[in-house]
């Protein structure tokens, strides 16, 4: 390392990286955008933590000035330290949607994670969330459930080779981050279903009906009516 | 302050400019230009979505692990600044066995997860901890501490098996690895080149900070850039891993009481999620697989994945991780096997 008064050009980079990322992270506090990649309970500790990288930026910058240091041999760092905050600027910031499904694990969530939305506390319904809905399905008779009303907000999924008139609309299940999601759907049948683009908000209104699925009856919802929604502020369910 | 001069930026320049990687930099132009959907063609529009998922869990990894990185490294500079190595070699016990025993219940006095363990297990090599107590500190401390232990309570409804079962596997795992590390030969070479440098007693200027608030900031900056890249590289590649490779396509090669042991440890790999979560991943897969395989995926996930396994680089060589890694692989193996032969 070659010493001489004069810009400490890594502890500039370095610094400034980390005040990007910072901000990047307060942004997204301010915006609500955070709750598209994790839980809302770690919103506290993601701030304070925005916070303390800032602070811990600031102080690397207070090096700046200190002793000449290239930063030429840093380089790929930089491009990795980078990524974060060019991403998480300059990309839009999307929720989990269709093009993240595997349509062979969608509702593989076997009811039991949820039993704290146990939906037999809730009578009515139209109340139920799609977790509850997945809930009722391990739990409730099978005449229990036919004919039952349900109002639910979700995004569209086409499954592929599906009819027409049919669509999935989901939910992702989130625990933690995204990177833990499961999706909860119910298909949904509807004639005008096929002018429906994936990843489009809706508003199911409709019937439970049943019909055969892989072991276990498949709820159905027959809509009476589907109206197209805003992406809500929070898009994923927390069991 | 002379903040900019012709002199001092000319040399730095031309040393970027000669050395800008392109393949550091390729990844993020692509990310970058498919996720923004700028400009993509109509080829490639059907890319937009996916990469914009990628990029969607690739940040969400950062942001979840970046407060425990964050606090590991703040621990860390604390540890580097405020404990000197004297004290350290008065507490921490020297014998192989009674440090690996030590070290993987550290994690109930300082509860972090594995992304938070790696920072201060590199400081306390650093200070001159033994090998084993690092080593099963940094495998033992993710799920040995009370938060996880709640957590698995909690998402198993109250079934002290499970709990006691997975803390038990941990810790006789953790144990044995750190011991194992201990008897490899070539002791100097297992330890990182960051840690050597840091074990020289080196006094550069990130290093020789004074006992402040402003040297423990100073200490951490320097620390969680050199952590972060493995974060990020790790996040980056779950990301793309879950994104372009289905889950079915591991599950639907279904159970069997090996087979899926096998299955649940590549998938607790692959999804790299924080150990205080993953019990009620687990919990999801309840009905498809054996206690076995969710024993294994709860042992194996804190200790190997595929962001941790990144970190584990800034601390240890790759030698050392490819010995701990292929010791581990086995082990955890084993014992899932033998529940689900065992288990009614």
């Amino acid at each position: 390392m070659t010493e001489r008064q004069g810009t400490n050009w890594s502890a500039a980079i370095e610094g400034w990286i980390l005040v990007g990322i910072a901000t990047m992270l307060l942004r997204k506090l301010y915006d609500r955008q955070l709750t598209l990649y994790t839980h809302p309970r770690y919103l506290p500790l993601i701030g304070v933590t925005a916070v303390l990288v800032l602070v811990i930026g600031v102080a690397r910058l207070w090096l700046i000035s200190a002793t000449w240091q290239s930063a030429g041999g840093r380089v790929s760092l930089y491009g990795l330290l980078l990524l974060p905050l060019l991403l998480g600027t300059l990309v839009p910031a999307k929720p989990a949607g269709s093009a993240l499904i595997d349509p062979r694990q969608l509702n593989n969530l076997q009811g039991r994670p949820y039993r704290g939305s146990s939906p037999l506390s809730e009578a009515d319904s139209t109340r139920w969330t799609l977790l509850d809905w997945m809930f009722a399905r391990y739990t409730l008779k099978p005449e229990e459930a036919t004919g039952r009303p349900a109002d639910l907000v979700g995004f569209v999924y086409h499954v592929p080779h599906a009819a027409a008139s049919e669509f999935n609309v989901v939910r992702y299940a989130v625990v933690c981050c995204v990177a833990d999601r499961s999706g909860a759907s119910l298909p949904v049948h509807w004639e005008h279903g096929a002018e429906l683009g994936n990843d489009q908000w809706v508003r199911v209104q409709g019937t439970i009906a049943l019909r055969n699925g892989d072991g276990l009856p498949e709820y159905v919802i027959e809509a009476a009516t589907v109206t197209v929604v805003d992406q809500p502020a929070q898009p994923y369910l927390y069991p | 302050m002379a903040f900019l001069s012709l002199s001092s930026m000319r040399q730095p320049f031309r040393g970027l400019l000669r050395m800008f990687p392109i393949v550091t930099y390729l990844p993020l132009v692509l990310l970058l230009w498919l996720g923004s959907g700028i400009g993509v063609p109509a080829d490639l529009e059907a890319m937009t979505p996916r990469v914009q998922g990628l990029v969607t869990i690739f940040l969400s990894l950062f942001i979840e692990v970046l407060p425990f990185l964050v606090g590991g490294v703040l621990l860390s500079a604390v540890i580097a600044l405020y404990v000197d190595d004297r004290s350290l070699h008065r507490f921490i016990p020297h014998r192989p066995w009674v440090a690996a025993l030590v070290g993987s219940g550290v994690g109930l006095i300082f509860p972090v997860c594995e992304c938070g363990t790696v920072p201060a297990a590199r400081r306390l090599l650093h200070k001159g901890a033994p090998l084993p107590f690092a080593v099963a500190f940094l495998l033992g401390a993710p799920v040995i501490n009370p938060i996880v232990i709640a957590s698995t309570y909690v998402a198993f409804n109250g079934d002290w098996i499970m709990v006691g079962s997975r803390v038990g596997l941990t810790l006789l795992v953790s144990v044995t690895v750190a011991l194992a590390m201990s008897w490899l030969p070539r002791q100097g070479t297992l330890l990182a080149r960051g840690v050597r440098h840091l074990e020289s007693g080196c006094q550069c200027a990130s290093h020789s900070g004074e006992r402040s608030v402003g040297g423990v900031l100073r200490h951490s900056a320097t620390e969680l850039v050199e952590m972060s890249r493995w974060l990020i590289l790790g996040a980056l590649f779950a990301a793309t891993v879950q994104t372009f490779v289905p889950q079915s396509l591991l599950l639907q090669l279904g159970g069997g009481r090996i087979v899926s042991v096998v299955l649940l440890m590549a998938l607790a790999v692959l999804l790299s999620v924080c150990s205080t979560v993953d019990a009620f991943l687990a919990l999801a897969l309840s009905g498809t697989f054996a206690p076995g395989a969710l024993l294994a995926f709860l042992v194996f996930g804190p200790m190997v994945d595929i962001k941790s396994t990144f970190l584990f680089l800034t601390t240890l060589s790759p030698r050392a991780v490819m010995w701990m890694v292929g010791i581990i692989v086995p082990l955890v193996l084993a014992a899932g096997i033998v529940v689900n032969y065992t288990a009614r």
